[in-house]
């Protein structure tokens, strides 16, 4: 049953089956041809597999920010940031990742960072004089930091499947969070020292006093959000909708970005966007009960016990299967399809569950930038017109880089813990 | 094997509870010389919540032990096992549950629907905790924000002056912690095992709610089974579930000394303050007897009476 | 007539659009109540649950209607346009038996919810379950429609890419 479960899911996918409706179907074929539960459950599952108040921040960190691309804020923190790194060569492609990390912590998902800040920095990259393979990796990657750095749609999902708080997972990922800013930022200064791309300036505080003004509203966004969250007053949820209402306000009164109708379209932008991951997880989640009754995950737990598996072995091969399922299969599928399988041997091995949630983002942003499918490296062709063939070979540094932030993380479970209880 | 029982629970295995059931798998397994299989999905691995009870109702689990408010779902009535003080003592309870008729009849809307009770698996008292300060009459809850288990007894934590709160499980931690809530009621060992007993400084010992689980199976299916592995499987529910009260208090005793080892204040409601605490939630029991009748009440209060 | 049928075009835009703008008000409402006036509204939790699972559904028949569902491309990109065109309309043909099958069983579904009289056991809402669970049969209807309507364009447009981006 699993190598049929495997065998049809793949077969679908190439034939161009959006992915909700491939997973669907292979649940739906599943039933019709082993009876292992009824029709009627699989109506049930689209219906109680999104019955969940945790999963309803998803559509509020989208709205946030699809309302933070309309108020253009990405190119007001752009300036700040270059303002702030334009001394050292290479400085705008590093106030180029900074403003990857900071608009990562503004909005949840990793496409929607990549698209806002390419569309704005890949020009000003160009005139800079950076070749478009190198800035359209550069902004591939940076953009992967948004499902990384909280909030995350990602760490929303996980929490809500792996039953673990989502305020802890957003406390695990401030420090992988930085490590792989950092990481972007070396291979960036090595690439433009060693090629001497860019230019350099210099300081100048009134340029740098003025862009703050204009980020400022900006700026406070992740500060209401995280404070909230950590702070004190609000479920992740909650902080979601206060952000995206803060984002309303912001749009509507300090930059006066749209109007009513535009507003209307943000809303309904930002459900579509909702409904097509929504969609594919109450999919995963039907299969994951398909594949409960069928003892896959039970399964993989007695898999380990019987081959004596070490925990860092196991994080060892789940790294290399998730490295080769990534080439292919999207992020928010590897989240759901492959999350429940491993969770019972994660935890029968007493892996931290939280660590477990960002070892497995790690992943998924590396399959975000890893050919032949990768979202981000998608998105980057496409808004900025450049063959997609051109950001494979800029993002390879990147990739590599993110290679050794995912062994540093998997294997220094600190990194992830430090700041969960 | 010849029968196949898909066993759906959302508490963890290594729970009191969960210690039972599968005390329970391993005696009809045995007995029935494997004949009936277990497949038993521990901690919401298969569904959750009302899932599993449709799942039961449906066909599509034979078996399940959940929470009693569940069933109030689809059959209201059942909520007066929930009423505030409905049982002052354990005795009282195992006096309830063991009244086959009072059961037969308290569940009869659900067997209508599909689904038979053949045991209680109990659980124990929600002792209420909160971060704040002692309680012991009911002035001291005011401003307090609680979760609840519920609808009634969100209405009884309402009554006795607190504000209850929506909160989904996986967050109560984060939200104790940063004051969204002030506290809960939940069984004195899931303090223990949630570690909320780290935030939680004061502990009041009530019996103002006893939690318990129906022990369910689908009607159709069960009437199905040929008569001597329905004997085997009635038998051991009926074994596990008298074994199982007896442990289920003594962890909850543990509990308490374990929270009090740890330097939460526990307190044990006087006999005046839990008048008080009675007195407040009284208006509870006449909605319930406009909602429902006075039969089933009056039988509920027989069993309260102390020896 | 035009009109009408421009409306009919974006019913699940704007269902999805002003669902999602009611959970929002929901969440925030619950916030300043229980933040400023001490009140805590009980319902809100479920029904900002079920606002969420009702636009998801409306998002999706709309997502198919502007062809913008997650999915992979590269290797039909390859094809001739009469081979993809071929292997769009078998796609489309299988989404729509699944979400037929779905439609029919969301009938059986809130049949049986009905028959089990079941009601929220989280709050006081007088709704019964059966109604909000309705959108199953709904939802997956509407799906239905506007994959009935991609294939027929495809069938008679013959190229594939006239549905991108609506
Ligand atoms: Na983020
Ligand atoms: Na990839």
């Amino acid at each position: 049953m699993a190598v049929f479960l495997v065998l049809a899911l793949f077969a679908l996918l190439a034939l161009g089956v959006p992915v909700a409706f491939a997973l669907g179907t292979v649940g739906l074929a599943t039933i019709l041809l082993f009876d292992v539960t009824s029709l009627t459950q699989l109506a049930q599952s689209q219906f109680s597999g999104l019955d969940s108040f945790v999963l309803l921040a998803i559509p509020f960190f989208i709205l946030a920010g699809n309302i933070m691309v309309e108020a253009r804020m990405a190119p007001q923190l752009f300036d700040l940031m270059r303002a702030l790194t334009r001394p050292i060569r290479g400085g705008d492609a590093v106030g180029a990742t900074l403003s990857a990390a900071l608009f990562g912590a503004m909005t949840g998902s990793s496409v929607a960072s990549a698209a806002a800040l390419g569309r704005i920095v890949i020009p000003e990259l160009d005139r800079a004089g950076y070749p478009r393979s190198f800035s359209g990796g550069l902004l591939a990657a940076g953009g992967t930091l948004g499902i990384m750095i909280p909030p995350s749609i990602v760490f929303v999902i996980y929490g809500a499947m792996a039953q673990v708080s989502v305020t802890d997972m957003f406390k695990a990922g401030i420090l992988p969070g930085v490590l792989v800013t950092l990481l972007l930022i070396g291979v960036t200064l090595v690439l433009a020292g060693r090629n001497r791309w860019g230019g350099q300036g210099p300081f100048s505080l009134q340029r740098m006093l003025r862009a703050l003004g204009r980020a400022g509203p900006a700026l406070l966004m992740p500060a209401i959000v995280l404070g909230g969250i950590y702070g004190g007053v609000f479920t992740p949820t909650e902080a979601a909708a206060i952000s995206a209402a803060y984002g309303l306000f912001v749009a509507a009164f300090v930059y006066r970005s749209a109007g009513l109708r535009g507003f209307a379209a943000i809303f309904v932008r930002s459900a579509k966007m909702t409904a097509s991951i929504l969609f594919i997880v109450a999919q995963a989640l039907f299969i994951g009960l398909l594949a409960t009754l069928a003892g896959i995950p039970s399964g993989i737990v007695e898999a380990v016990d019987s081959l004596a598996l070490e925990p860092w072995m196991f994080l060892l091969i789940v790294n290399l299967a998730l490295l080769v399922l990534g080439c292919f299969l999207d992020g928010v599928t590897i989240l759901t399809v492959v999350a429940p399988l491993l969770l019972p041997a994660v935890l029968a091995l007493g892996i931290d569950p939280i660590h477990f949630g960002i070892i497995l983002t790690l992943n998924i942003e590396i399959a975000a930038i890893t050919p032949p499918i990768g979202m981000n490296l998608f998105v980057i062709s496409g808004i900025s017109d450049t063959r997609p063939e051109q950001v494979i070979r800029g993002v390879v540094p990147f990739v590599g880089v993110m290679l050794l932030a995912l062994a540093l993380v998997t294997y220094l479970p600190w990194i992830s813990l430090a700041f969960v209880n | 094997a010849e029968v196949k029982i898909r066993f759906p629970v959302e508490y963890n295995p290594d729970i009191a509870p969960g210690l039972a059931n599968q005390e329970f798998i391993e005696l009809i397994e045995s007995r029935s010389n494997g004949e009936i299989e277990v497949e038993f999905y521990p901690a919401g691995s298969l569904y959750k919540g009302l899932d599993i009870l449709q799942a039961v109702m449906r066909g599509d689990a034979e078996m399940a032990t959940l929470v009693s408010v569940y069933w109030s779902a689809i059959s209201p009535q059942i909520s007066i096992f929930e009423l505030p003080f409905a049982f002052p003592t354990h005795e009282a309870f195992y006096r309830a549950a063991d009244d086959a008729a009072f059961m037969s009849q308290a569940f009869a809307e659900v067997e209508d629907k599909g689904a038979l009770v053949i045991g209680t698996l109990v659980y124990d008292y929600l002792p209420v905790g909160n971060t704040e300060r002692q309680l012991t009459m009911p002035a001291d809850f005011s401003g307090l924000k609680l979760r609840a288990l519920g609808r009634t007894n969100a209405r009884t934590l309402e009554l006795l002056g607190a504000e209850p709160v929506p909160i989904n499980v996986t967050e109560v931690s984060g939200a104790l912690e940063r004051g969204v809530i002030d506290g809960l009621n939940t069984p004195a060992d899931a303090f223990i095992s949630y570690s909320w007993d780290e935030t939680v400084k004061y502990v009041t010992d009530s019996p103002h709610y006893f939690a318990f689980y129906p022990w369910a199976v689908n009607k159709a299916w069960w009437e199905d089974l040929d008569e001597e592995h329905r004997a085997i499987i009635a038998e051991a529910v009926a074994e596990v579930t008298a074994r199982h009260r007896e442990r289920a208090k003594a962890e909850a005793g543990a509990a308490f000394e374990k929270m009090a080892a740890k330097g939460v204040k526990v307190h044990r409601l006087t006999q005046e303050q839990r008048e008080a605490w009675v007195a407040a939630t009284a208006v509870q029991w006449s909605e319930a007897e406009e909602r429902f009748g006075t039969e089933l009440l009056d039988k509920l209060r027989s069993f309260q009476q102390v020896e | 007539m035009a009109a009408v049928r421009r409306a009919l075009d974006h019913v699940e835009d704007a269902l999805s659009g002003a669902l999602l703008f009611c959970g929002l008000a929901i969440v925030f409402l619950e916030i300043a109540g229980r933040s400023l006036f001490s009140a805590s509204f009980i319902w809100s939790e479920e029904v900002s649950r079920y606002t969420l699972i009702w636009l998801t559904y409306f998002g999706v028949a709309a997502a198919v209607r502007s062809d913008s569902h997650i999915k992979v491309t590269i290797f039909i990109d390859r094809l001739p346009s009469r081979g993809r065109r071929g292997i769009e309309m078998f796609g489309c043909l299988i989404c729509l038996a699944f979400c037929l099958f779905v439609a029919w069983y969301g009938v059986r579904l809130v049949g049986d919810s009905r028959s089990f009289g079941l009601m929220s056991a989280d709050s006081d809402i007088p709704i019964p379950i059966w109604v909000f669970q309705m959108i199953v049969p709904l939802g997956y209807a509407c799906i239905s429609l506007r994959l009935l309507e991609r294939l027929l364009h495809l069938w008679r447009a013959g190229d594939p890419d006239v549905m991108r981006g609506g």
